[in-house]
């Protein structure tokens, strides 16, 4: 455990050095919120209510959503397992002590643990500059469930995104995957609009996956948007999921592992 | 004049061909372009059709004006991966490593053979797709096309189409001024994100300006939309077409302009 913690240790402190990778994540963070401004402020004009929120309900989602989904950096694990191994230069991470789940997760961890707080203050800067009135809930228990929940969901992610990369070994090419999937994963996290205002039944099957407790139900929490007994049932799942993903995505690699034609290999 | 334009057309069909050829060897990838689009411009319809479960109206503009805004939004990207854009993004890297000389070296127009090299065929689809879509919000909104709306409309997109290979030949000139550009890539992709998601009428003040004016994403799908819709004023037409022919002719004047200050890799 204390070697991924030295990897932790060592990817927050990497972060420093990119310092414009962290303007960018605030820039992002600024651009999600400006555009939920600019879009809901006109679908709201002249409403009270839209699919059950309210202007400030729906803008306080957006601005949690969006911090949420700025420290999700699980993406480039997917891409740079991909490369490592079409480059012949993942025999590194073979050889090495070290499970190359864990160092990716760990080193992901670090990168979202360092752009947390920037990513605070982005939205933060955006809430006052477009005065909107960011209400979070008062609940302790939906605020633990929700503290609870991101990091479960960043690691499923990254569980998730490690297993698509080693999937490199049997296909190689898998460039159009990692894009397709991207687009539709942004969508079914409630990233893109709160699931809420999908129909029902279309929602209820949303519920039992986990890319929805990824971002849409944390976001919901904070803002006191859903019923506790609803977060637990999504931390369940997600808990669910993440075991699951964590042994597929272990296992994958196993098998697959042998196909491997790399450097020094 | 016209045999310089000739030996330059000769020249495209050449790089379009070597292409093909390169291509062939990665078929898995042929269509990559089209999935990666093609499902980000679905996803963005859905959620369009989720908000319009809810509304009536955007800012103004019905769900037929909305699919149209999202269509044309794909075919203006359509059309640059189908042309340029696998071509100009390599420019920073050619910069970066002293590559650009080779261009440099040839006796033929380093932008033209940088925006024609690496044309992409299978990005044909997402041309198809989005005049699909078009043809879709058209229905929805119940607009008669006449031919003459239709060959505007078309020439608009291009002119439009003209103006996102402006800013894509901008912002990968500045690598002639610094050392790395890796950052105004990730910032013209947030800045496209954006405005892929918020149509230019929504815009009001400093950001009408900015999407309109300094970094014209705001304008490139809008007006097309607009026209085709019958909603479109003359001073917002006329404005998207000096907006087209300012930016091309500053693209022109500053790719020469960061071409002097080129280090190559011999000197």
């Amino acid at each position: 455990m204390r070697k991924y913690l030295e990897v932790f240790r060592l990817s927050f402190k990497m972060q420093i050095v990119w310092r414009f990778d962290v303007a960018m994540t605030m820039v992002a963070t600024v651009a999600r919120i400006v555009a939920a401004w600019v879009l809901w402020q006109a679908i709201f004009a002249g409403k009270e209510l839209v699919g059950g929120f309210t202007v400030g309900a729906m803008l306080s989602y957006y601005v949690v959503c969006s911090i949420v989904s700025s420290i999700d950096f699980s993406h480039k694990i997917s891409g740079e397992v991909c490369w490592l191994i079409r480059d012949g230069r993942f025999s590194g991470h073979m050889v090495a002590p070290m499970n190359p789940l864990g160092f990716f997760g760990s080193m992901q961890a670090g990168e979202s643990a360092f752009h947390l707080g920037f990513s605070l203050i982005a939205a933060a800067i955006c809430a006052v500059a477009f005065g909107m009135r960011v209400a979070l809930s008062a609940d302790i228990l939906q605020i633990l469930l929700a503290a609870a929940m991101i990091p479960l969901g960043l690691a499923f992610m990254a569980g998730y995104h490690f297993w698509i990369g080693t999937l490199t070994f049997k296909f190689l090419d898998i460039d159009f995957f990692l894009h397709v999937q991207g687009n539709v994963i942004a969508f079914a996290t409630g990233a893109l609009i709160p699931l809420a205002l999908l129909p029902q039944g279309l929602l209820q099957v949303l519920r039992l996956l986990p890319f929805t407790h990824v971002v849409y139900t944390p976001a919901m929490l904070l803002t006191g948007q859903m019923a506790t007994g609803e977060g637990l049932f999504g931390l369940g799942v997600l808990a669910m999921w993440t075991a699951a993903m964590l042994a597929i995505a272990q296992r994958t690699y196993g098998r697959l592992r042998v196909k491997y034609d790399g450097v020094g290999i | 004049m016209s045999k310089n334009m000739y030996r330059n057309v000769r020249f495209i069909l050449l790089l379009i061909k070597l292409k093909l050829s390169r291509m062939m060897v990665f078929r898995f990838s042929f269509f990559g372009a089209f999935f990666a689009d093609g499902t980000l411009f679905l996803v963005q319809l859905l959620t369009f059709s989720t908000i319009y479960g809810h509304v009536d109206s955007i800012g103004g503009w019905d769900r037929g004006q909305m699919i149209l805004f999202v269509g044309t939004f794909s075919l203006i990207n359509a059309l640059n991966m189908l042309i340029y854009f696998f071509g100009v993004i390599g420019i920073p890297d050619k910069i970066k490593r002293g590559d650009l000389d080779q261009y440099l070296t040839k006796p033929i127009n380093p932008l033209l053979r940088l925006t024609f090299e690496s044309v992409n065929p299978g990005s044909f689809l997402l041309v198809v797709m989005s005049v699909l879509i078009i043809g879709y919000g058209v229905s929805v909104s119940g607009i008669e096309v006449s031919a003459g709306l239709a060959l505007a409309y078309t020439g608009l997109v291009l002119l439009m189409t003209l103006l996102w290979y402006d800013m894509e030949v901008i912002l990968r000139t500045i690598p002639f001024l610094v050392i790395s550009a890796n950052g105004i890539e990730q910032l013209e992709g947030h800045l496209i994100d954006l405005n892929f998601k918020v149509p230019g009428v929504l815009y009001n003040g400093v950001l009408k300006v900015l999407f309109y004016f300094i970094m014209p994403y705001g304008v490139m799908s809008t007006v097309p939309t607009q026209l085709l819709s019958g909603v479109v004023t003359a001073p917002g037409l006329v404005q998207a077409l000096c907006v087209v022919v300012v930016f091309t002719v500053f693209t022109l004047w500053f790719w020469r302009f960061g071409l002097r200050r080129y280090k190559s890799a011999s000197s």
